[in-house]
């Protein structure tokens, strides 16, 4: 299989952080999610594809290439909208593209303004008198005006309305069509990536907790409900993120045939996972594992 | 030089192109308010010079643009040469300035400043290139290591530091009577000393800074300089998480 994008290793430690050896790979010409509560590592993991904070230990390869040892040309192959759209507020949104456009040897600067013109972001406007959701606009413009074959994305439904969020996604899916252009896309709006996403690479605490196709992680993981009873002893082994409620226990299981083989009977409520359970299950488990070890 | 580097420049350019106009106004401004001390009116001109090049600097760290052109195609030596060539762009342009300025107001006010004229030479663009090619080279790996405010700090005090220890040197070396003055005897021991120093730089600069082969020279040393600084800036920005 060809890959646009392979992390081996992935490891960058910071005061306080440390994301750990992080491993996952997003085939050619699909979309894959990057998802997991705040400070998980997601925009980490981002800033290290684009080498714009070094990397501890590990190797990112994107297109086949090393991310370091060919950073021009894979640089211009990729476009990227990060967390912040750090543009010169004072120019108008034309002069601020026009800025970033000798950067790029396949700049279009009519896919540029037909970008522009479908975002409904006026060229002549000054970027300070933009809202937040205007700037991500203009930031995906700059990213999709290149023909990148693989488009970062950090966080960039935060802030749009949820008709242009919708567009966006529906962009997206058009984009890959080509069966060349890939897209990671970091969000905590998990229900963006249950309409689009072919892979879901979840972190937590600055762990991988997995990557896998959309489909297998619905399939196999589920919510359970039932008696504390029933996780308890030898089950308790199949069940993360437990929460102790009034009324019985909620825990997810990353395997859904063995909890319905062991349950069965025994009045167990099983149901599909959503991926915004599984980003607050497993959050919370990470919290407490955390605590635990302060403690 | 790599496209990348080329790239930077341009934006650099672009990025500044709305302040080209108060930012001459202001200098030339300053240059006529400096204009009966020739030694005020250089040192005028190349701080100013120093400021316009700094200028991209101020906005892109107000703007936090760091990580955006990080993640531009380029790499951190590209971002490094870039931020070189815009800082001797910026050098040249205000040389350019300087003397044109300096041609107006010597024909304006040649009366009032009759020695402006001196500086419309070999000696006063070898002077002015080389406090500001020097300033830059000193002060770009500190940006590269610190950020930028951090960088003016350190580059502010420690520059005041060495500068006065650099011109009692000057003036412990400096024979007996040169760059004595009047006023440097009612001055207390050690600004006394730092004012024979820089009597004996302004000297040294009036003689010898005119001569060819001196220029020559003080190019050799000041290219020497900036290829070091080049390299320890790169060394810094390669290091430093964006």
């Amino acid at each position: 299989m060809e890959y646009a994008l392979e992390a081996n290793g992935l490891r960058k430690e910071y005061p306080g952080f440390t994301l750990r050896d992080v491993s996952f790979a997003l085939p050619r010409g699909l979309i894959m999610g990057l998802i997991g509560p705040n400070g998980a590592g997601k925009t980490t993991v981002i800033k290290l594809i684009l080498n714009i904070v070094r990397r501890t230990a590990g190797e990112v390869r994107l297109f086949g290439l090393d991310n370091l040892a060919r950073e021009e040309e894979i640089k211009s192959r990729t476009g990227f909208v990060l967390d912040e759209t750090p543009f010169y507020g004072y120019l108008k949104v034309a002069a601020a593209a026009s800025v970033i456009a000798p950067f790029y040897r396949t700049w279009d600067q009519a896919r540029f303004e037909t970008l522009c013109r479908e975002f409904e972001l006026p060229l002549k406007r000054r970027v300070n008198a933009l809202s937040r959701g205007m700037k991500m606009k203009l930031a995906l413009a700059v990213a999709l005006a290149h023909g990148a074959e693989l488009i970062l994305l950090d966080e960039p439904t935060s802030g749009l309305d949820p008709v242009f969020r919708r567009d966006l996604l529906e962009r997206l899916s058009g984009l890959i069509q080509d069966g060349r252009t890939s897209v990671l896309f970091s969000t905590h709006i998990t229900s963006d990536l249950e309409r689009v996403a072919d892979y879901i690479t979840l972190l937590r605490e600055g762990e991988l907790v997995f990557s896998a196709p959309r489909e297998e992680v619905l399939e196999k993981w589920a919510v359970v409900k039932g008696g504390p009873e029933l996780f308890e002893g030898g089950n308790a082994v199949l069940f993360r993120g437990l929460v102790r409620g009034p009324y019985g226990v909620t825990a997810l299981t990353p395997d859904i045939e063995e909890a319905r083989r062991r349950l069965a009977g025994r009045g167990a409520v099983i149901e599909r996972v959503r991926l915004d359970e599984l980003v607050i299950f497993l959050g919370r488990e990470g919290r407490r594992e955390k605590e635990a070890g302060r403690e | 030089m790599s496209d990348p580097a080329v790239a930077t420049l341009r934006k650099d350019l672009r990025a500044t192109r709305l302040f080209w106009a108060p930012m001459a106004f202001s200098y030339f401004a300053f240059l006529l308010m400096f204009m009966e001390n020739i030694w005020v009116y250089l040192a005028s001109g190349a701080c100013l010079a120093f400021v316009a090049a700094v200028t991209v600097m101020i906005i892109d760290d107000f703007y936090r643009t760091d990580p955006l052109f990080a993640a531009l195609p380029g790499t951190r030596r590209s971002l490094v040469a870039g931020r070189y060539l815009a800082w001797g762009t910026f050098t040249i342009a205000c040389l350019g300035f300087f003397l044109a300025s300096t041609a107006a107001i010597h024909a304006g006010f040649s009366d009032r400043a009759p020695r402006l004229i001196s500086l419309l030479s070999l000696k006063g663009a070898t002077a002015f290139l080389a406090a500001t090619v020097v300033a830059g080279a000193l002060f770009l790996p500190l940006h590269f290591r610190l950020g930028f405010w951090r960088a003016m700090w350190v580059f502010s005090v420690a520059g005041l530091v060495l500068s006065a220890a650099g011109l009692n040197i000057i003036a412990g070396l400096a024979p007996d009577g040169a760059g004595a003055g009047t006023r440097s005897a009612e001055m207390p021991g050690a600004f006394a000393s730092t004012a024979r120093g820089l009597r004996a730089l302004a000297g040294l600069i009036d003689h010898d800074l005119g001569r060819p082969d001196i220029a020559a020279v003080v190019a050799v040393v000041i290219m020497l300089l900036v290829y070091l600084s080049y390299r320890l800036s790169v060394r810094f920005c390669e290091k430093r998480d964006l």
